[in-house]
This record gives C-alpha cells, sequence and structure tokens, in this order.
C-alpha cells in the first residue's frame, strides 16, 4: 500500500527540513523515497496549506506503574466527575490528572503524539508497569528503571564492588525490566528517608549505607555510559521543591566529571531563596549553566495552574509536600525496598505566591536555554499538570503577547520577582518540532522515530496553521501511526497498539549467582519471576518488542 | 397547589437512574417538560413519561406512587423541598442529599443515604446494608442530617459517619457504625456483631448489651446529661425514639472504644 501526502510545509529537524513544501511517500508503515512516476498511488492526502511533523514524542510522563494506580485509587475525585463514554471505537474510561491507561491512549494519539515513556518504574513493578503500558493503544511505549535507592546498588556500593560489577547489575536490570533507560530519584534519600533522614544533600551519607548522592550519580551516570545507553543518566535530583535547591542543581551539573546527564523536571529544582518571602526564581542561573555544559540536556516540568496530582518516587519530598495535600489526604510508602512511593493531589493557583513563581520560573528555562535540542517539553505529568495541558504550553512558549498577558494575571509579587516579560524570545514551529520530535528521539536512541527521512517509521502528525497554537496543536487533521490513520480533527479513528522500546545491553552472567542468593535470601519473589519476559509483552501479537541500538562503542 | 404527582405505569426491565427528579432540578419545568427528561434506564434512555404518568403540580412537594426497587437514586442530591415514595426504592436512596424531606413508604436497597450533608430521610420499611456510609473511595459517610428507619437495617449502618443522627428503630446488622468519625447513632432492636469496630468518636445508643468486641472497655453507668433532649428531639421523626424519651431516665452504661483506633467512641446502653 503506497500512501502520497502531498504538498505539505514538512519540519524535520533530524534532517534540517524547515518548513519546506514537500511530498511524503509511505509504503507499508515506513517512509519511503519517491516512487517512478508510472507507480500507483493507493491513497493520496493533499496537505498543501498544512504543517507536517513526526509523530510527537513525550519523555517523561507517568503513565503506568505503581504509583498511578494509587493515584488513581486515592482520588475518586479525579474520576466519578470525568466519565468518558465508549464509542464504537473507543473504550470508556475516567479520569483527568490520573486518567485510565486506555484514555491515556487515545488522548496522546488525539493529540498528534506517537511514543510516551513512562519514568520511573520500579525494578520490582515492572511487570504491573508493562501490562498497564500494554493497555494504552495506538502510541509506542517505554519505560526508564529506577535506581539508586534500591537495597542491592547500595549494597554493592557500601561494599566497594567495582564500576564493572555495578555495570553488570545495571544491565542485567535493564534487561529484566525490559527498560529503555536509567532514571535516579532522589539519589540514595528515598532510601534515607526510611532511616528517618529527612533531607540528603548532595554531600551527606545515607546513614545506613554510608553512600553519598554524588557518588551514587556518578557510579549510574558512568555506568550508563559505559553499557551504551544512548539516554543519559534521568536524574531526579536532590532537594525537589526546597528553596535554594539551585545550588544543588547547579552542583550536581558540575559534580558528575562531565558525564552525560539528563535533569528532569528541572523546573522543581530551580528555586532560589532571594526576597522577602525566601523563595525566588534560579531559572537564570540553570539556563546558563546547560548553555554552558554540554553534557547536561533537561525537560522542564512546567506546572499549569488547576488540580492535578503529583506522583513521585521521592517519598522525602512528597512527605515534606503533605501538609500541601488538596483534598486533604496523600499516600507515602516503601516498595519492595526498591524505592519508594508518594501521592499527594495537588491545586496550583495563580494567586499563590509560589506557584506563580514556578510556573514563571518554568517558562524562564524554556525560553532561556538557547539550544532546543537540549530541553524537551514536558509537564512532568500529572506533577506539573495534565499531559492535556501542552498545546496551551506551546502557545505560551510560541506567542509572547498571549504570555504576558497570562503573567499578568498572577500573584503580583510573583510578577515582581519574574523576568519573565523581559524575555522577547517566541519559539518558532521548527524549535518546537525540535524539542518535541527530533530531540527527544535522538536523545533516547529511538532510531527510525522523531524524523521523516526515507526509512523512518511513519510516526506523522499533520495540523492546519492557525494563529492561536493552542488551537492548532490541540485537535491535529491527521495523525498517522505506522502508516495508518489513527485520528482525523483531534478525534480516534482507528485502535490499534503500539510497540515497547526496550534495550539489550550485555552483562556478565556471574552478576546472577549474588542476585538470586540475595533474591533467595530477601525478596518476596524468585530471580526468575521477577524478570519480564519478552512473551508478556508480546501478548500474543497484541504488543511488539522495539529492541534499540547501543550507542558505538560500548561493550554490549 | 398539590403536589406533583409521578405514577408508575409499568414496572421497568431495568434498573432506572431518577437522579434528575429532585425538587430544584425540575423548579420552573411544567409536567409536560418534565415528561420528556431523559432516564437512564439499562444501557438506554427512556422517557419520564413512557414510565410514569405525570400529574402536574408543585415541583417543591413530589409524590412518585408505585415505585419499585428497580428505581436507584431516588432524591439524590435533592437539596430543599420533599419526595414522598409510595412502595420501594432501589439503591442510592437520598444519596448525597443535602436538605429537604425524602420518605420512602416502604423499604430500600443498599446506600441509602450514603455521603448525605443535611436534610430528613426517613424510611418506613427496611433497609439494605451501608445506610449513610461513606461511597467507596470516599473520606467520609453520612455528613450531618438525619435518617430514620422504622424496620431493619442492614451491615455497615453509618459507616465513617461524621456527623448528625441515624435511628434504626428495628434490628440493624453487623458492623453498625464501623470506622465513625463521629456523629450518633440510635439501635431500638438488636445491633449485630463488630459493633462500632474501629471508630475514632460519635456515640452508638442501644437498649441492650451487644456482643462486645475486644477492643471496647467498660466504663461503668453515668448519667448522661445530653440524652434526654438528644432522645426527645429524635422522638419527633420516631415513634421509638419518643417512647424511649418517655420512659428511660439519663443513665446508661458507657463502653469506650474502639480502643484499637483513637478510643474516643463509645457504646452506651440506655437504663
Ligand atoms: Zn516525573
Amino acid at each position: 500500500m503506497l500512501i502520497k501526502l502531498t504538498g505539505g510545509t514538512v519540519y524535520d529537524p533530524m534532517h534540517g527540513v524547515d518548513g519546506q513544501v514537500r511530498d511524503i511517500y509511505v509504503r507499508d508503515g515506513r517512509v519511503v523515497s519517491s516512487p517512478p512516476a508510472d507507480q500507483r498511488i493507493d491513497e493520496e492526502y493533499d496537505l498543501r496549506g498544512k504543517v507536517v511533523m513526526a509523530g510527537a514524542i513525550d519523555p517523561h510522563s507517568h503513565i503506568g506503574g505503581g504509583k498511578v494506580n494509587i493515584a488513581r485509587t486515592l482520588l475518586p475525585e479525579d474520576h466519578r466527575p470525568h466519565p468518558i463514554p465508549r464509542t464504537a471505537l473507543t473504550r470508556s474510561g475516567t479520569g483527568r490528572a490520573a486518567p485510565s491507561s486506555i484514555t491515556t491512549g487515545y488522548r496522546y494519539a488525539e493529540m498528534g503524539y506517537t511514543a510516551v515513556f513512562e519514568p520511573a518504574m520500579l525494578p520490582a513493578n515492572s511487570r504491573q508497569a508493562h501490562m498497564e503500558l500494554a493497555d494504552t493503544p495506538i502510541i509506542d511505549k517505554g519505560a526508564y528503571v529506577m535506581l539508586g535507592s534500591d537495597d542491592y546498588l547500595l549494597r554493592m556500593m557500601a561494599a566497594g564492588k567495582t564500576q564493572a560489577e555495578i555495570n553488570d547489575y545495571i544491565a542485567y536490570t535493564i534487561v529484566a525490566a525490559q527498560a529503555v533507560a536509567v532514571k535516579v530519584v532522589n539519589p540514595g534519600g528515598i532510601s534515607a528517608f526510611k532511616f528517618n533522614q529527612r533531607n540528603l544533600d548532595l554531600d551527606e551519607k545515607n546513614s545506613y549505607y554510608g553512600v553519598t548522592p554524588r557518588q551514587i550519580l556518578q557510579t549510574l551516570a558512568r555506568g550508563v555510559k559505559e553499557l551504551g545507553i544512548p539516554h543519559p543518566l534521568h536524574i531526579h535530583g536532590c532537594n525537589l521543591g526546597v528553596p535554594g535547591n539551585v545550588q544543588t542543581t547547579l552542583d550536581t551539573i558540575t559534580g558528575v566529571e562531565g558525564l552525560p546527564i539528563h535533569l528532569t523536571h528541572i523546573q522543581f529544582h530551580s528555586y532560589g531563596t532571594e526576597g522577602d518571602k525566601k523563595f525566588s526564581s534560579g531559572a537564570a542561573q540553570i539556563a546558563e549553566a546547560i548553555n554552558r555544559h554540554k553534557h547536561v540536556s533537561a525537560d522542564v516540568g512546567q506546572i499549569m495552574f488547576g488540580q492535578t496530582v503529583t506522583a513521585s518516587g521521592d517519598n522525602m519530598a512528597q512527605f515534606r509536600n503533605r501538609g500541601f495535600a488538596t483534598p486533604n489526604k496523600w499516600v507515602c510508602m516503601d516498595i519492595e525496598c526498591d524505592a519508594g512511593c508518594g501521592v499527594v493531589p495537588f491545586r496550583y493557583r495563580d494567586q499563590n505566591f509560589v506557584n506563580a513563581l514556578q510556573w514563571a520560573i518554568g517558562l524562564e528555562i524554556f525560553l532561556l536555554v538557547e539550544d532546543p535540542w537540549r530541553v524537551f517539553l514536558t509537564t512532568d505529568h500529572p506533577n506539573g499538570a495534565p499531559f492535556t495541558s501542552y498545546p496551551h504550553l506551546i502557545r505560551l512558549l510560541m506567542d509572547k503577547s498571549f504570555r504576558d498577558a497570562n503573567f499578568e494575571r498572577l500573584h503580583p509579587e510573583a510578577q515582581a520577582m519574574s523576568t519573565l516579560k523581559s524575555v522577547q524570545r517566541e519559539y518558532s514551529l521548527y524549535e518546537i518540532a525540535i524539542m518535541t520530535r527530533a530531540a527527544p528521539s535522538r536523545s533516547l536512541g529511538l532510531g527510525d522515530r522523531g524524523h521523516l527521512g526515507v526509512g523512518a517509521a511513519a510516526d506523522i502528525t499533520v495540523y492546519t496553521p492557525h494563529g492561536d497554537r493552542e488551537r492548532m496543536f490541540e485537535k491535529p487533521d491527521y495523525v498517522f501511526k505506522d502508516g495508518t490513520p489513527v485520528a482525523r480533527n483531534g478525534r480516534i479513528v482507528r485502535v490499534t497498539d503500539g510497540g515497547t522500546h526496550t534495550l539489550r545491553p550485555g552483562f556478565d552472567k556471574a552478576v546472577l549467582k549474588p542476585l538470586r542468593a540475595y533474591f533467595e535470601q530477601f525478596h518476596t519473589m524468585r530471580l526468575e519471576n521477577f524478570c519480564v519476559s519478552d512473551e508478556e509483552i508480546v501478548n500474543d501479537g497484541r504488543g511488539r518488542i522495539i529492541v534499540n541500538q547501543l550507542r558505538a562503542g560500548s561493550r554490549g | 397547589m398539590k403536589a406533583l404527582t409521578l405514577t408508575l405505569k409499568a414496572a421497568p426491565a431495568q434498573r432506572v437512574d431518577l437522579a434528575p427528579i429532585t425538587p430544584e432540578k425540575l423548579r420552573g419545568k411544567k409536567a409536560a417538560e418534565i415528561g420528556r427528561i431523559r432516564l437512564q434506564c439499562g444501557n438506554r434512555t427512556v422517557a419520564v413519561a413512557e414510565l410514569f404518568a405525570v400529574t402536574a403540580g408543585n415541583c417543591e412537594e413530589i409524590v412518585i406512587r408505585r415505585c419499585t426497587g428497580k428505581f436507584d437514586n431516588v432524591g439524590a442530591g435533592m437539596t430543599c423541598g420533599s419526595i414522598a415514595v409510595h412502595g420501594n426504592t432501589g439503591h442510592r436512596t437520598g444519596a448525597q442529599m443535602a436538605g429537604g424531606t425524602l420518605t420512602v413508604r416502604g423499604s430500600t436497597l443498599d446506600w441509602a443515604g450514603t455521603g448525605m450533608a443535611g436534610g430528613t430521610l426517613v424510611i418506613h420499611g427496611d433497609t439494605g446494608r451501608c445506610l449513610g456510609a461513606a461511597w467507596p473511595g470516599d473520606a467520609q459517610g453520612m455528613r450531618n442530617g438525619t435518617i430514620i428507619v422504622c424496620g431493619n437495617a442492614g451491615e455497615r449502618v453509618g459507616d465513617k459517619m461524621r456527623r448528625g443522627a441515624i435511628v434504626i428503630e428495628g434490628n440493624a446488622g453487623d458492623y453498625c457504625g464501623a470506622r465513625m468519625i463521629a456523629g450518633s447513632i440510635l439501635v431500638c432492636g438488636k445491633a449485630g456483631d463488630f459493633i462500632g469496630y474501629s471508630m475514632k468518636r460519635g456515640s452508638i445508643l442501644l437498649t441492650r448489651v451487644p456482643r462486645l468486641p475486644a477492643t471496647f472497655n467498660d466504663c461503668g453507668t453515668f448519667e448522661f446529661g445530653f440524652l434526654p433532649l438528644l432522645l426527645r428531639s429524635l422522638g419527633r421523626l420516631s415513634h421509638r425514639a419518643a417512647a424511649l424519651s418517655k420512659r428511660a431516665s439519663a443513665r446508661a452504661q458507657r463502653y469506650a472504644g474502639d480502643l484499637a483506633n483513637v478510643g474516643k467512641g463509645e457504646l452506651l446502653v440506655l437504663r
């Protein structure tokens, strides 16, 4: 089947294509070069006057795993008033901040997203996470496995194991959990919380293992690099949400000896202590540091005003924030000594000084980081806001007058503390295409995704240009997933099943012996049951495993 | 002006959600308009007029005749006026009601008065499980108002109840007042096992000593100044409470608990 997409204005940053009118040909789910003139075209779409981009990729969105289910259970308020009836094509669901997994897949696809990554999968929870992702239709999925507060790694570090031995453990965990990257959350801090530590600074020791966050970051970042994992270590740093944490974040950037790192939801880590209320924006310093250090990338974790729920592995930060719970209920828990989990419902208000400044800080970072290849568009769904607010966020980035109008509605003292209004920058469509397509694809090593070159997977989104960018990005005209039209004018027209991105780094089988002994002695399951098999994900053809390439030069 | 009357024409085959029929939702509507309101019935909707004969009248005062246990959410969310039901009702009768008076001259199924925030619910027959209880996922059950049940009640009366009063003139099932946060429950007949299970505060008034959980402590017999006042006020709605207010002294045997939780609740056995 040969499809022709005729005359669209194409934005494909991976190939430097910035708004050129082109025809795109798709055969059997892939972009192909233009066929001979006598070739029969099976289907043609007239895209003259339309904007064409690759399908969008969300590199950080909590859409699976235990904590999302806890958020759903905790908040009947989120699903009772928001039922989503079934249609002839789609199934029913509920919820806005933590929607049903099925609804999540539909909403992402309707917005032109074709791949979404769950960033906080505990090894012990990976089976549940993958089952939930399997219930998320249309889009491709992938998950980052969480290490850094797990008992086994901390034991290894405390015992002075070599980097090579730790690398084997990291590689084994990636394979066993079917992950595509490694994340660390409050390195060592989730563990320290269980030993009654309520803060853990970069160079403070976990009181039980005697290991510092800096050591954990260095060990994991080095392991990720040496194993050839495409995505740098995905770091949710120390001191999330604490005024003054801008210094911790700057120290993290300079403290990893130039190893590649990705700082996630960096907005929550960019707070100073200036001003009467001892809370100020550290965005300028953070942006300046990112601009200077080319080994660092970040996603923002923009907040939006309204009701949401925060769900994080960082039980230390979530315990600190429990007083802000709206409605007033929260959960903090340990999970299998692997990590923890905290769920705190939250309502961000524009007339609250701190929330208003958080909003401004996020936008300042977006606009002050010069290189869109190293800053990705996220709201840390659902922590900063539900992912459905992305079109609104894109408009804030692309439209200064709209941004200023919103800014002027903020708490007046927050306005006085922000330089946002003096920032003239407006993102271009090309830059939006970089930060929502090309850059996440390149960073995650997705190969044939996030671009429209010959051989690329035909994940394609078509928009009608509109002065109101929110309207434009809310309801794309067409969304193609692997060449199949799945959405039209923001409505699902075909429900398909996406694949799961994974990696297969090599490891020395010697790692299994002590691990097996450890599982026998301490765990609630056996090592064999801990591994998620390919068959479980493939599930008689409903799912598909995509094995991505390791970075060249690694030992995989 | 006489009451707006809905008379059931034929029993529906599927369950019907009657939540749209409350005084405030019908206010200002003519009989024909009311007849056109769509009600969820199983997996489709039907018009009110298909099920009921509608007789025009004052919408503040609704009478539903020949009602059956197929009708759920009768009076749910009502805030004012009155609804009188002749016949039985289904689940969630008077759920989340915040004001007005709902009278069922028959029996109800489960979850009557769940999440109720005010008003008066009177059930002349029996009621099912979870009367005035917290809907699953909710932190609190009944938050205010008064419920009178002339017959018996099932399990979990007043589960997670926060405020208000419940009178059961007959017997109450197991787990009566379980996880109660505060409020008052009067059981004139027998109460089942696990009474006051995990209750934090609140009072459960009884006429005979129940099978006591191990985590309740006998505190002895005392004179309680509030008892005659409480019984007299409940006596305005309940004959049995009125009789008790005449007969009972202000003395009651007090059992404090549940000591496995906060333990500030009490079972008071009237003497
Ligand atoms: Zn996150």
